[in-house]
């Protein structure tokens, strides 16, 4: 299988705005993205873990080119034989949603309360619908004009026929995400529907245009026991029946477990661990991971001691050494590299 | 010293117009001293409401709060501030837990004025909280936006442990950290649980949690409470 | 049909283009312009300040100094004379002490009792909220101007009493703002703790909420001090203000009833007019500008991560 999305040596800088008081750790002056390579094949799902502040969705925004402006981003994205971080806005505007595209943390946030369902599921197709280049700045045109378009709906014939085929469109992808009756659901508001429902909705939303590569940023942050439940089974359908690759990015690593085919864990700002999920979750490697693995409820809560360190200033040698466990005079020296063997790679001096 | 809650019952929207909705109904639990009592359910299920009951900061519509014995609505001044001291509740959210104008510092000096500890006795408390919740000295000096979530939280609970309570009611304390996180947290509390004495009334939506801090649980499902068994 | 659709969806975008190619007005660049604007704003502002603090630095003149009336400008009197002989640009000097006094004073009047209402019935809730909102919506629908007025025309005129009725009459929106930014830090964790560890209320208001106030208030306080001054000069200008400390409003009254709209003396009604505008325009400019920084706060305090 030939690789979708090659990131390599990825790396994304923040400037330090004195006056201003960062919010998180990504906002302080410093690197939050490490040199980071990895790939996603086709039709894979690769799983980016990590504590929070460690980088994971730094990398997620850089693929999406969603960064804020002060930052600094190094190394190559390729993606289907063009490298994101040098293509325009406009192309990348036509290639996000269509090709690329993002299911978004909260779903009763995502969607606006006041368009219906269908209309809301119908929007990509428009605004992507022509081989016109569009900017961001037709959505408000856009939105604007649908409003003289239904009041004149019962006279414009064309119109009517182009929201028909929209509509129909988006009843196929509703009946795909296994909804019985998409017709009566696309009437609906979001207010009117559970979490869970919402949740397939922006799931449905993302895959309209059948991209070839899902972006799911910490889609499970912040739900409950059920509502992850539900989450994990859309997107397991979702892997199922399309043929999309998906980036995960959670912090939950049960979650994890039983959605990814590759995992690879982060930590300050750095890939410290790839591998398949059941020998990474049974057998891990990097003292990292075992420590996160033994913070987890079924094992314990056994926490890691010390905190992660602040990105703008990392630690001499191994980035985990203040903290690990095993630690030799070495790890305190040397920065380890990332190696590979038999299909798993891993960032430590001790480990292979 | 005892906290116990009888046929508590809450209704949202209660007021002139409209009867009102019911969240839970004569929901009773008692909670033992060195104890851990665990709540767990679904969200929407009024968990934290009832958190917020016990530790009075909203009253119920009917039943009621008893601290030593005496109903919370109908206290004399000097036991209610007893009762503000030994009752404390700690919340989900780390980033918000402290004022986002004043330095760490200043919300911890801000409590010991209350106390009316001031001079060295001021000193060797902050460094006695520093000391228990493991953090540097220099997390003094910052804003509350420098510091991590698992740092905040740790401060949270070292500036409610300033006022030596007896009961602390934790609102979801760590649903909002890292799994690595929040283990150290959940030690952290045990620990200061074994030193201390203090009673627990752990509200959390995720099973693991409970059954790992609780000494016994309860189920808010359906507006009313099952105990059951660890 | 089709080629007048494309005509439709050709045109916006040239105008977006020519607005961000010639005018320098695009989107993206509005934040920094904003900053930009404020940045200017502040800084004439200040002008306007030391102008109002130190009349007697920039005045050539007293301003009841008598000369010869109705003089054309001059090198001696640099906008020349009214009609009894004051030296119009140091009356334009010394007005900016009294505008800007009438401005500040009735804001400040205006944004304590708002800060107040708001914090209290914000804090509180339940039912002294609900009186105190319908007590603000009961001054809400008082119609001002007219009934300033009317109470100009029962009491002298004064500047004093200005102040106060404009100061009075004008919390309302300030006590909304306040009441419903307060009911959403009474929600917050620190000042939930803050009450479970049993700090009073009032220190609560202080020392909590209160800060995280100043940012709203701030800009608000700006556009209250504004609309102050256009009452000011509007009122003035309609004779209801006090003849014996002359604002701006006051100048452009007496050049509209003593002759130099008639006469087309520019040099008399002109300049307070704009010193006004450009007064105003500072003051709004300013408010805007920190009411956009709050908001740049307001999101990065929502997304984390």
């Amino acid at each position: 299988m030939n690789a979708l999305l090659e990131v390599k040596d990825l790396n994304v800088s923040f400037q330090g705005n004195e006056n201003e008081k960062g919010n998180e750790n990504e906002k302080e002056s410093g690197t939050a993205v490490f040199y980071v390579s990895f790939s996603i094949r086709e039709k894979e799902t690769l799983a980016l873990v990590g504590e929070t502040g460690c980088g994971k969705s730094v990398v997620a925004h850089a693929i999406m080119r969603l960064l804020p402006p002060e930052s600094r981003v190094k190394g190559t994205i390729e993606f289907g034989g063009k490298n994101l971080l040098e293509l325009s806005e406009k192309e990348m505007t036509k290639l996000r949603g269509k090709e690329i595209s993002i299911i978004f943390q909260n779903p009763s946030l995502a969607l606006n309360p006041v368009y219906s369902i269908g209309h809301q599921l119908a929007e990509p197709l428009r605004i992507h619908g022509q081989e016109k280049r569009k900017g961001k700045e037709w959505k408000e045109k856009e939105e604007r004009k649908e409003k003289v378009w239904r009041e004149k709906e019962e006279k414009n014939e064309k119109g009517l026929k182009m929201r028909k085929n929209n509509f129909s469109n988006v009843a196929r992808v509703l009946k795909r995400m296994g909804f019985s009756n998409p017709h009566e659901y696309m009437g609906y508001y979001p207010s009117w529907c559970s979490g869970g429902m919402n949740q397939r909705f922006l799931i449905a939303a993302s895959t309209m245009l059948d991209p070839v590569l899902i972006i799911a940023d910490e889609p499970s942050k912040g739900l409950d026991r059920n509502r992850v439940a539900e989450l994990e089974i859309e997107l397991k359908r979702l892997k199922e029946k399309s043929e999309t690759a998906i980036l995960l990015i959670s912090h939950d690593l049960g979650f994890v477990r039983r959605l990814a085919d590759r995992v690879a864990v982060m930590y300050a700002g750095e890939i410290v661990e790839i591998a398949d999920p059941s020998s990474l979750f049974e057998r891990p490697l990097h003292p990292y991971t075992q420590g996160l693995l033994n913070s987890l409820p079924e094992r314990g809560f056994v926490p890691i001691p010390g905190s992660s360190p602040p990105l703008s200033s990392p630690p001499e040698g191994c980035r985990f050494h203040p903290r690990c466990p095993f630690k030799e005079k070495l790890c305190m020296q040397e920065h380890p590299e990332l190696k590979e063997s038999n299909g798993r790679a891993v960032r430590c001096f001790l480990c292979l | 010293m005892s906290l116990k809650a009888e046929n508590l019952s809450r209704k949202y929207g209660s007021g002139l117009l409209g009867r009102g909705k019911c969240i839970f109904r004569d929901v009773s639990f008692e909670l033992e001293p060195g104890k851990t009592f665990g709540l767990m359910g679904p969200s929407g299920e009024g968990k934290s409401t009832l958190g917020r009951i016990i530790s009075g900061l909203e009253s119920p519509t009917d039943g009621a709060v008893f601290f030593n014995g005496n109903p919370l609505s109908r206290m004399k001044k000097a036991e209610y501030t007893t009762f503000r001291r030994k009752v404390q509740m700690m919340f989900q959210d780390p980033t918000d837990a402290f004022n986002p104008r004043k330095r760490i510092k200043h919300s911890i000096f801000e409590v010991l004025n209350l106390l009316e500890i001031s001079g060295t006795e001021r000193i060797r408390c902050t460094k006695e909280i520093l000391k228990t919740t493991g953090l540097p000295e220099e997390v003094l000096l910052r804003y509350p936006s420098q510091l991590s979530g698992g740092q905040l939280q740790r401060l949270a609970l070292g500036r409610i442990l300033l006022l030596d309570p007896e009961y602390i009611v934790l609102d979801e304390p760590t649903s909002a950290l890292d799994v690595s996180v929040q283990a150290q947290i959940l030690h952290l509390l045990k620990n200061v649980q074994a030193e201390q004495g203090i009673s627990y009334l752990l509200i959390s939506h995720d099973e693991a949690v409970i059954r790992f801090m609780s000494d016994s649980c309860g189920e808010l499902e359906n507006g009313q409470m099952d105990l059951i068994e660890v | 049909m089709m080629q007048e659709e494309a005509y439709i969806r050709e045109r916006p975008r040239k105008w977006k283009d020519f607005l961000a190619h010639n005018l320098n007005l695009d989107i993206r660049k509005y934040k920094r312009n904003l900053k930009k604007l404020n940045r200017g704003g502040l800084f004439l502002f200040t002008f306007f300040l030391i102008l109002a603090l130190f009349p007697s630095l920039f005045a050539p003149y007293s301003p009841t100094e008598r000369f010869i009336p109705y003089e054309a400008p001059s090198t001696a009197h640099l906008l020349g004379t009214n009609d009894i002989g004051n030296d119009i640009l140091s009356e334009l000097v010394y007005g900016a002490r009294i505008s800007l006094m009438v401005g500040f004073a009735s804001a400040s009047i205006s944004t304590l009792i708002g800060l107040m209402i708001g914090l209290f019935s914000g804090y509180f809730r339940g039912t002294p909220d609900e009186l105190l909102m319908g007590f603000t919506d009961v001054v809400l629908i008082i119609p001002k101007i007219p009934l300033i007025i009317i109470l100009g025309a029962f009491l002298h005129p004064s500047i004093w009493i200005l102040i106060l009725v404009l100061g009075l009459l004008s919390w309302e929106s300030i006590a909304r703002v306040v009441r419903s930014k307060t009911l959403q830090i009474r929600e917050t964790g620190y000042v939930k703790s803050a009450r479970c560890m049993g700090f009073s209320s009032f220190h609560i208001m202080v020392s909590d909420i209160f800060p995280n106030l100043i940012h709203v208030l701030l800009p608000k306080f700006m556009l209250a001090t504004a609309s102050a001054m256009i009452s000011e000069a509007s009122l003035s200008f309609l004779g209801l203000g006090d003849i014996s400390m002359k604002s701006w409003g006051i100048m452009l009254s007496f050049a509209f009833s003593r002759g130099g709209f008639i006469r087309d003396m520019w040099w008399w009604y002109l300049p307070p007019g704009i010193c006004i505008t450009l007064c105003v325009m500072f003051i709004a400019l300013m408010g805007f500008g920190f009411e956009g920084r709050e908001k740049e706060n307001g999101k990065r305090g929502v997304d984390s991560e």
